[in-house]
């Protein structure tokens, strides 16, 4: 493949290309099944290009060893973007950030010897030679894999970098060994400020573009919500006037946080208008390169996650964390499919031309009422304004109106682009003749003397979703909308050249002909649109998703209760024996420093580090800082409890509290046992990368001499008890021991040929605060209901058997003895359960008919 | 730490703005980066004089706010490339004099300003900045 670019697009192949793309985590989508399926309807959504970050510390766990296997098989991935024809850009950081622990980079970056991770310290610019070494291997496994493919069209180095004067020595560094590793497509850096940022060194300047990102407001209410993207072609491309801009991500959707208002609420934000508006904007600004951060959300699995984001990475995205289709994907298809019939990868801006806003027609109630007159003083001014023959786009932005037309120079005709912000619908006319009603909050692409083969559309306010042509005969879907129409030129079939949407039945169509050519203009409702697929320039209606490359159809099935398997055969272990007086620690590490506990100084990488040590005579009161969430236990006895979460720089927490010397022990021999879970790093996009987990400091008061040993780990973790016999513990011990909760299920495997069911735990009712959940051996996901809000766990098909183990390791520190005896009448287990968002049936495509 | 660089941070100040003006001091910021909510204006610092969000006026589009009255539940939206003046006094409509010194100054030559303002999207930012009069 050959690629090239000039200032409007990417070439490849000798043709200008639009590169629309989805961004995809592998790591949060594990297995090669999820993968083929993701990608699936990432391609039957219209994209042709998918872009992977590589992250990697998933592939590396130490200094110089690498993992490319099994869920890690980036090769079988990246084979699979060539089977379904898809175009990748690749980002291998080395920092990706993406809500990542340590922003992805592998843990054994911290642990070598004057290391200043990305070369840069409080803000400013540090060159580190160990650093550059580090990410020259990385950058020596992974790069060579990438050029084994030759459908890779843009190479990322670094992600959201800046310091503090902006020097630019790494990133050419960074340029010239992608170069010299033989990366022959055109090099980005993905710049989160939009601000040209390293523009000269680069190929390409990308930027991110995410207008929405404080939920606590509605981006409705605010007009310039899209102001970066609303003024990119005039702002933006002077920094790479050679070359296409790329929105390296462009929002598709937002993460939540532990506290956060959870998904439920985030989707509402995220629906088809913002996806519709963004993208739309983008292309209005000549944009020919873009990429939906996220195209597909994820699950944040083992110790992916940032401190920041719980175990689901949904992102409202147009493919859930479930691989089930929502609103914004069908947008999104809307938009890809016009994209992919009408390829706008070379547009021009038309300075001047006429638009007017005319009066309202609308049926209102009181509030709406007093919003119009309030427009309608706005109009008269407008009018005045227009007298003066000063009208431009900057009046009509003050009506919160959008309007931007492009002459395509690929297609022969013009685009208008017209956005609507107000809570009312909005009457224009366009070009002194053509007259369109936009709805509130919606934006349109609508052709202006767009030739067809066999006639040409003047003006349409109706937009297109579609065109496929098959021999001589064309089809041209356009999208069935309230009061709208189309004009279309002569020659006539029933003498018709303008068709109001009003008396249009869904899929009636128009045939015209000229010479030997048919052009079929076919109106479509958008919900028929949205069940509407287009395979090989086929057409398939009434099918609600396609996954397997397009040969498999879903059809939403009727809920049935044996669609879900039951959790049978409950057990529970006391598994911290840890905590245990007596406990033989002797072969935990001594501290690598005195003093010194945290988990960087000792390399100790768990996300639940122990911390044990033995004195005499008990101690009046502990100074303790740690990260996250930690108990301390005195012979065996939780004595407190505590956490810490937030924001590094700005929660530092040293805890001062006295030891209840009920529980000394009466030898005079005491043993002091503390856990700490961390819940990651932090992602290092906003704060310092490198902050320890674990215990910050600890002393003692008075001061003891104690000798601290240290281990990563639960039990059952690391001694696999999934696969011990099931036999209960026995309760003998009142210590407040962590507690394992296992139960089996069964999944019939002939089934996942003939439904898509994802499954999820649902613990919605659980009795206990915080647990983490392990699918056979397989850590998915961290509960804690009182920093929720997630209660609602995806188990990944990936980990799914026909027989399977769910185990639960709960620490109830709040609640331990209650925790105890709801355990013992068997009311922790009764609410916990296996449940569904939708089941699918899936039907082979070649079975169904395409026209 | 703020996500916004330094550099940056400086382009938002307009060089050349500083100025004693009836009312006070004035100077001149533009937004430069992206549109966002200012949800405190902290304090300004020109020279060794500390001005809080009491003392400070801010006139964007026409319009004078205090910037006491900025806060997270009344945020104060800027646009994009939208000009912002700070007046700075340590008279406003209390009539509350916030310093024992004399009505506000500048030094001749070199003045050395910080601005500090809190924001929805980068949390605390502080600009450090010098101009001449």
């Amino acid at each position: 493949m050959i690629i090239d670019y000039d200032k409007y697009s990417l070439i490849i192949n000798n043709k200008k290309v639009l590169i629309n793309s989805a961004a995809f985590h592998y790591f949060r989508c594990p297995g090669i099944d999820t993968w083929r399926d993701r990608l699936s309807k990432i391609k039957a959504c219209g994209y042709n290009t998918v872009d992977f970050y590589f992250c990697w510390g998933y592939h590396s766990h130490k200094p110089g060893a690498y993992d490319f296997t099994g869920i890690r098989d980036i090769r079988a991935l990246l084979d699979l973007t060539v089977e379904l024809d898809l175009h990748v850009i690749a980002r291998p950081g080395p920092f990706i950030n993406a809500e990542l622990s340590l922003g992805g980079l592998p843990t054994w970056l911290l642990n070598i010897p004057g290391m200043i991770i990305r070369n840069k310290k409080d803000g400013n610019f540090v060159y580190s030679k160990p650093y550059m070494k580090a990410l020259r291997e990385w950058y020596s496994r992974i790069i060579p894999i990438i050029n084994e493919y030759h459908n890779i069209i843009a190479f990322q180095i670094e992600n959201e970098y800046f310091t503090n004067e902006a020097e630019p020595d790494y990133m050419q560094e960074l340029y010239d060994m992608s170069r010299s590793l033989g990366i022959k497509a055109p090099i980005f850096h993905n710049d989160a400020l939009s601000v040209g940022l390293y523009s000269d060194i680069v190929n390409i300047y990308a930027f991110d573009n995410y207008p929405t990102i404080n939920l606590n407001y509605n981006w409705k209410d605010f007009p310039d919500t899209f102001g970066v993207l609303d003024n990119a072609e005039s702002n933006l491309k002077e920094y790479k006037d050679d070359a296409p801009l790329l929105i390296a991500e462009l929002q598709a959707g937002w993460f939540d946080r532990w506290d956060g208002i959870g998904y439920e609420k985030i989707h509402p934000h995220f629906e088809e208008q913002h996806i519709n508006i963004v993208t739309k904007t983008a292309l209005s600004q000549g944009i020919t390169m873009f990429n939906h951060y996220m195209g597909c959300g994820g699950t944040s699995w083992d110790k992916l996650a940032s401190c920041e984001v719980y175990t689901s990475y949904d992102f409202a995205a147009p493919i859930s964390e479930t691989g089930i289709p929502r609103k914004n994907y069908f947008k999104a298809k809307q938009i890809n499919y016009f994209l992919n019939s009408f390829n706008l990868a070379s547009t021009e801006l038309i300075e001047e031309f006429h638009a007017e806003v005319v009066a309202c027609h609308s049926e209102l109630d009181s509030e709406s009422i007093r919003q119009l007159e309030s427009v309608s003083k706005t109009e008269q001014i407008l009018k005045q304004v227009q007298d003066d023959n000063s009208m431009q786009d900057t009046i009509l932005e003050n009506e919160n109106l959008f309007i931007k037309l492009r002459k395509d120079n690929l297609n022969g005709c013009k685009w208008l682009f017209i956005r609507n912000f107000n809570i009312l619908d909005k009457n224009l006319n366009i070009l002194d003749k053509f007259n369109i009603k936009i709805k509130p909050f919606d934006m349109k692409i609508l052709p202006v003397d767009l030739n067809l083969n066999a006639c040409k559309i003047d003006f349409s306010s109706m937009e297109i979703f579609a065109r496929v042509e098959n021999a001589n005969h064309e089809k041209v879907f356009l999208l069935i909308d309230k009061d709208s129409e189309i004009y279309i030129s002569a020659p006539l079939i029933n003498g018709i050249n303008r068709i109001k949407s009003d008396n249009l039945e869904d899929l009636s169509s128009y045939k015209f002909t000229k010479d030997d050519q048919i052009t079929e203009i076919i109106f479509i409702k958008p919900e028929t649109a949205d069940k509407t697929w287009i395979i090989n320039n086929k057409i398939l209606t009434g099918v609600d998703f396609l996954t397997d490359n397009s040969a498999k159809a879903a059809f939403k099935k009727a809920f049935e209760k044996e669609d879900l398997p039951q959790l049978t055969n409950w057990k529970a272990f006391k598994c911290s024996p840890e905590i245990d007086f007596n406990y033989d620690y002797s072969s935990w590490d001594v501290l690598n420093e005195p003093e010194k506990f945290d988990c960087i100084t000792n390399a100790t990488y768990d996300d639940y580090i122990w911390y044990k040590g033995s004195f005499k005579h008990t101690p009046d009161m502990i100074e303790i800082s740690a990260k996250h969430c930690w108990a301390v236990y005195l012979n065996g006895k939780q004595i407190y409890q505590h956490d810490t979460l937030g924001i590094d720089h700005e929660i530092s927490e040293n805890i001062t509290f006295e030891i209840n010397k009920h529980f000394s022990h009466p030898t005079g021999r005491n043993e002091l046992t503390i856990l700490v879970q961390n819940l990651g790093f932090d992602k290092g996009f906003q704060n310092e990368l490198v902050a320890p987990r674990g215990i910050l400091s600890l002393k003692t008061i008075p001061e003891k001499e104690i000798e601290w040993r240290i281990r990563g780990g639960l039990a059952p973790v690391i001694e696999e008890w999934d696969f011990m016999p099931e036999d209960n513990l026995e309760n003998s011990s009142e210590n407040a021991y962590l507690v394992q909760l296992s139960a089996n299920f069964k999944i019939n495997p002939a089934n996942k040929k003939v439904e898509f069911n994802p499954l999820l735990l649902d613990l919605s009712d659980a009795k206990f605060n915080k647990a983490d959940i392990y699918l056979n051996g397989n850590h998915i996901g961290r509960f804690w209901k009182s920093k929720g809000p997630q209660t609602l766990f995806y188990m990944p098909e990936e980990f799914i058997n026909p027989v399977n183990r769910l185990s639960l390791i709960i620490w109830d520190r709040e609640n331990v003895i209650n925790f105890n005896k709801d355990f013992d009448s068997g009311q922790v287990c009764v609410n916990i359960k296996i449940r569904n968002i939708q089941a699918f049936e899936l039907k082979s495509v070649e079975g169904l008919n395409l026209t | 730490m703020t996500i916004i660089p330094s550099f940056l941070l400086k382009k938002i100040y307009k060089k050349g703005s500083l100025r004693l003006i009836e009312e006070g001091i004035a100077f001149e910021l533009k937004n430069i980066l992206a549109p966002g909510f200012i949800t405190g204006i902290n304090f300004v610092k020109i020279n060794d004089t500390i001005y809080n969000s009491s003392f400070i006026k801010i006139i964007k589009s026409g319009v004078a706010t205090l910037a006491e009255h900025v806060s997270s539940e009344n945020p104060m939206l800027v646009k994009l490339n939208e000009d912002i003046t700070c007046i700075l006094n340590n008279e406003f409509d209390s009539g509350i004099n916030c310093f024992s010194e004399p009505a506000a100054q500048l030094q001749k030559g070199i003045n050395n300003i910080i601005v500090e303002l809190t924001s929805l999207d980068a949390g605390r930012v502080q600009i450090n900045l010098s101009d001449m009069v």
